[in-house]
């Protein structure tokens, strides 16, 4: 399915439209508004940073862009196609080749070495498995880490295993990157490091999105989108 | 980090998983208090049926000895050819600790007939037999005095020429049938009768050795007309009264003794009893052990079986259970691992950590235990109708059935609390100890549980299930072998009916069985073939030039007719079988032992035997007896088989019937409705008579295998209970491990893991772990079968629809325990799955 893979843009050129979308999740018989109401536009090849408050809805956004949650309300266009109108195979494929995410925390499989963690998408991208390889080391070493390929993560550092997770994400060289707090638990010089990676993949022109509370990493976005209490009070 | 989330207290885990094990704690203590009640109620059950069976079933073989069980008297009677000490073997039978009190007859081949002259009534000289007994051989036979009294110890110890005299008249003389024309066959003169004697009166006799030499014996007692009881027309006199008589010839003779054990203790008195004959006999004497009376052998060995099965399903029940909660409180741990390791690290020792886990435990064992107790107690009746058993769950089978739910509750703790214990106190505060989680399923230690659970389970019904066959196999066989169509007509056991205290046979006449009722019988519709059957011990050698100076052997002589060999489905190795034709004619059949062992084995040239004198010439040979078949009559293997006319012919009247039959074959295997036929014609032919007694000998086993049936298709159910548990522990564990793996099936959802993708590798995981345990039970069930089936006598079975129904349902269980969790875990967005929120 190469299709999902190309970009495809809105005639204006957006490669994500969001209309109006809303979030609620039901916690018990209380219900948490995680966002009321945005309407989002990113271009493609942009750069964008999202912050805001803990809570305000950043990862609950990052989520419901990368089709890992539906949305309660509004549409949710990404690459030309209405998220909520695929079906569970269009979506896991949608992930597969057209989304890198990288998590708040990390979110290796500890079961995994460093590279069979970063192969993981080509695996179900139907990927040989020597192939898989080869691309995930070649992932790994452009970060830094060709002489932990196969460690566990539980034997990395914080920093590397963030590294790995950046790699797992690019490794199939996505249109559209997530990276939820990528910095979170680094400290300065490892964030730098990461702000490199990023920037890096930028310039190759995938589309950036990038939750953050860190003001050098939303100093370095093209555009800055601020989220309060699941609302969008400038961008 | 594991987080936690507020659980309703006493909940372990998830609710499903929770609830199943709860159901199972249920089942289990239910189970266990039926089969501890059962066992009581076969107990008795089989009590019972000791109490009620028909009692004339052999119980050892030995190489001329056997012996029966009669009510609560031993009987061993049989020939010897051992240097075996009558008078010794008496003295030291009542020491046994089973034997309460001992009569004994050396029968006729022990005892010289003796000729005497009776004075003042006859002139005539008679031969008589004498048998030397101890004081309370009456007694323990149950056959009352007519008149007088038995010896006293000082007489018996004394050897005083002292007599009771048996009522005069065998069994060989005919009698008219009422309604036949009056035709009396009789051997010996009729006016000789017991009651003519008066104790008081003397009997003087000479012995042929020492004809000059005169005996008076004065006889102190007589006894009634018994009919079949052996005593008829012997002299009773105390042991050491005749020495000529107690010590047999060459060290070959026959004996009986009659036993009656301590408080009923038969078995033990059997035992002893037949100790101190191998002590005489030597190892090689015992050919075969048999079954005693058929009926107390299927009911004990079933009722053994049964309970012992019951027991074995209720403990892998426990066992399953045991490894579900295992599974359980691991999770628990897991979930309490922080707080365990905090008051680790602030010094909490080891059983604390245990305490806790089996607090855990206990909560949720103590209700479901409690209902599942009293339900099997109050669901008793029902059980015990389900069964075909009575159960009769007492104070004792439930306290013992919640000691061990307890301990497996209390042992399910350990290995859990072992868990936690083991890590050092802060690597399980961080909560080092998640399971699923950094672990292919095959290393994860629950796995390797529910492995054996799930191996268990298909086990208790694969084995249920070839057992219950085997044992039908088993007992096929052995009613292959009767001869299911047999019908036995016989007169009343000895001892039945003429206890001490119990009314004599009175004025009724007990109806001889001979060649004119086996007539009469035979013309019955539904008889397919007939035959009367007599057996007695008797000195059997070679004869003929070729057989000149072989060897002597004590075997049973049945003088049968024809019909023999069709009734018991004999078959002949070579030459032919007794026919019309051969009436009184001295011809003979051999058992394929008895041949071999006189070496008259498949000889060309005709055989000759000598049996007591009189010389047979052999027409034919049988094979040998197959495994399993049962003989109720006569040994085939050991025994000579004569026409009964010509039993006549052996002059020697040391030999006497010990037995006497009818046998019946019924046409289409009908037995039953034959024996209902043949009570019917005797009661409306012979009102007024005593009359035979009329049985199936193959009908217990039937009825054993009915009952046996039903007991097995309850156990294979109740495997399938022990396996549908082994299923929940699966379930259970497959709850629990997708649910710790929330989180990564959410990252793989999100790298692009299609759906499909994962449930199949789940499924996968479940099917290897439903068909290895389902291969593993197997196999187990097969190593316990083998194992039982050796044991116990029974072929091994591996029924393969029920090995294919359980594997198939391991498996099945496996593939939707893979699936049924991951599919609801991946019915929910990956971004809820993987918000570090770890759902336990
Ligand atoms: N599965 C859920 N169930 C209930 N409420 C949820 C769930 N997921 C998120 N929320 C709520 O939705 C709101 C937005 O959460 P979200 O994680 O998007 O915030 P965030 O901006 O990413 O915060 P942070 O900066 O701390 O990561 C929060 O109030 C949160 O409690
Ligand atoms: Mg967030």
């Amino acid at each position: 399915m190469r299709s999902s893979g190309d970009i495809r843009p809105t005639e204006d050129g957006s490669v994500v439209v969001l209309r109006d979308v809303t979030k609620v999740y039901r916690k018990g018989r209380v219900d948490v508004h995680a966002l009321r109401g945005v309407s989002l536009e990113i271009a493609s090849g942009d750069h964008v940073a999202i912050t805001g408050p803990s809570g305000s809805g950043k990862t609950t956004l990052l989520n419901i862009i990368g089709g890992l949650e539906p949305v309660s309300g509004g549409r949710c266009i990404v690459n030309g196609r209405d998220l909520s109108r695929l079906n569970d195979h269009q979506l896991s494929v949608f992930r597969n080749r057209f989304v890198g995410f990288i998590f708040q925390s990390y979110n290796l499989l500890p079961e995994l070495n460093a590279w069979q963690n970063v192969a993981l998408p080509l695996l179900y991208a139907g990927v040989p498995a020597r192939e898989r390889y080869r691309k995930a080391m070649e992932a790994l070493e452009r970060l830094g880490l060709g002489e932990r390929a196969s460690h566990l993560p539980a034997e990395l550092s914080g920093g590397e295993e963030q590294r790995v997770a950046i790699a797992r994400a690019l490794v199939v060289r996505p249109r559209l990157v997530l990276a939820d707090e990528p910095t979170g638990n680094l400290d300065s010089r490892a964030q730098a490091e990461v702000l490199s990676y990023l920037k890096e993949l930028h310039q190759t022109g995938a589309t950036l999105v990038i939750a953050t509370h860190n003001p050098d990493i939303s100093d370095s976005a093209r555009r800055v989108v601020r989220l309060s209490d699941g609302t969008v009070v400038s961008s | 980090m594991i987080a936690r989330r507020s659980r309703p207290p006493g909940r372990l885990g998830l609710p499903l998983p929770h609830f199943l094990t709860w159901v199972c704690f249920l089942v289990s203590a239910a189970l266990l208090v039926t089969a501890l009640g059962v066992e009581g109620g076969m107990k008795g059950r089989l009590e019972e049926a000791v109490a009620e069976a028909p009692a004339d079933v052999f119980e050892v073989f030995r190489e001329g000895t056997r012996s029966r069980v009669l009510g609560d008297l031993v009987l061993i009677e049989g020939c010897y050819q051992f240097p075996l000490s009558v008078r010794e073997l008496l003295q030291e039978l009542p020491s046994l600790a089973g034997v309460a009190a001992q009569g004994i007859g050396p029968t006729a081949p022990a005892v010289r007939t003796k000729r005497f002259e009776k004075e003042p009534f006859m002139t005539t000289q008679e031969a008589l037999d004498f048998l030397p007994v101890t004081p309370d051989y009456f007694a323990v036979r149950g056959i009352p005095l007519a008149a007088g009294r038995s010896f006293t110890t000082s007489e018996a110890r004394d050897g005083a020429p002292v007599a009771v005299v048996g009522c005069h008249g065998h069994w060989w003389p005919q009698q008219t049938h009422p309604g036949d024309p009056p035709e009396t066959v009789k051997i010996s003169p009729d006016d000789l009768k017991a009651h003519e004697f008066v104790p008081g009166d003397t009997l003087t006799f000479r012995l042929e050795a020492t004809s000059s030499r005169e005996y008076t014996f004065t006889i102190v007692g007589t006894l009634p007309e018994t009919g079949d009881l052996g005593v008829d027309g012997y002299v009773f006199v105390p042991i050491g009264a005749l020495p000529h008589v107690d010590e047999p010839e060459e060290g070959r003779g026959g004996f009986r003794f009659w036993c009656q054990p301590h408080g009923g203790e038969l078995e033990r008195a059997m035992a002893d009893v037949q100790a101190a004959l191998e002590e005489y006999n030597g190892p090689d004497g015992l050919v075969r052990c048999m079954p005693s009376r058929i009926s107390q052998f299927v009911f004990r060995t079933l009722s053994k079986t049964s309970a012992a099965g019951l027991l074995a399903i209720s403990g892998l029940a426990l066992l399953v259970l045991a490894g579900n909660l295992v599974a359980l409180l691991m999770l628990h741990v897991v979930n309490n691992s922080p707080g365990i390791g905090v008051r680790r690290s602030l010094g909490a020792p080891a059983l604390a950590v245990f305490g806790e886990v089996a607090l855990a435990a206990l909560r949720l064992a103590a209700l479901p235990s409690l209902l599942g107790l009293l339900a099997g107690a109050a669901l008793s009746p029902w059980t015990g109708r389900l069964l075909g058993e009575s159960v009769r769950p007492g104070l004792l089978s439930l306290t013992l059935s919640a000691g061990a739910v307890l301990a497996a509750t209390l042992l399910a703790a350990l290995y859990p609390a072992s868990l936690a214990v083991s890590l050092p106190p802060g690597r399980v505060m961080r909560g080092a100890l998640p399971l699923a989680i950094g672990r292919p399923f095959w290393v994860d230690p629950r796995t390797f549980i529910v492995l054996l659970l799930v191996a268990v389970g298909v086990g208790a019904v694969v084995t249920a299930a070839g057992v219950g066959r085997g044992v039908d196999a088993g007992i096929e066989a052995y009613l292959a072998g009767v001869g299911e169509g047999v019908v036995e007509v016989k007169t009343p056991q000895p001892g039945m009916g003429l206890a001490p205290g119990a009314p004599s046979a009175g004025p009724a006449a007990p109806l001889p069985i001979d060649d004119r009722l086996l007539a009469r019988l035979a013309g019955l519709s539904g008889v397919e073939a007939s035959t009367l059957a007599l057996s007695m011990p008797a000195t059997v050698a070679p004869g003929g030039p070729s057989g000149e100076g072989g060897p002597a052997v004590t075997a049973w002589v049945a003088g049968v007719s024809p019909g023999y060999m069709q009734v018991w489905d004999l078959r002949l190795s070579g030459g032919r079988w007794l026919e019309e034709a051969d009436q009184d004619s001295p011809v003979a059949v051999v058992g394929h032992s008895l041949a071999r062992q006189l070496g008259i084995e498949g000889s060309e040239a005709p055989a000759e035997l000598v049996i007591g004198g009189t010389t047979f010439t052999v027409v034919g040979w049988l094979e040998p007896r197959q495994s399993g078949v049962l003989d109720f009559a006569v040994d085939r293997d050991n025994a000579v088989f004569i026409p009964h006319r010509s039993l006549t012919l052996i002059e020697d009247s040391r030999y006497q019937v010990t037995s006497l039959a009818i046998f019946l074959r019924a046409a289409d295997r009908d037995g039953a409705g034959l024996a209902d036929e043949v009570t019917r014609f005797l009661r409306d032919r012979y009102p007024g008579h005593t009359l035979p007694q009329v049985r199936q000998p193959a009908g217990d086993l039937s009825q054993a295998q009915l009952m046996q049936r039903r007991t097995y298709r309850v156990f294979t159910l109740l495997g399938g209970l022990v396996l549908a548990m082994a299923v929940v522990g699966l379930v259970n564990l497959f709850f629990l491990r997708t649910s710790e793996m929330r989180r990564q099936i959410g990252v793989r959802r999100a790298l692009g893991a299609t759906l499909r993708r994962i449930v199949l590798r789940h499924m996968a995981e479940g099917a290897v772990l439903g068909t290895a345990g389902g291969a593993l039970g197997v196999m187990g069930s097969w190593v316990v079968l083998s194992a039982t089936g050796r044991a116990l006598d029974w072929p091994v079975v591996l029924s393969a629809p029920w090995i294919g129904g359980a594997a198939a349902l391991a498996l099945a269980a496996g593939i939707l325990g893979g699936l049924v969790p991951t599919l609801s875990i991946c019915r929910q967005p990956p971004g809820g799955l993987i918000r570090g929120r770890t759902p336990l």
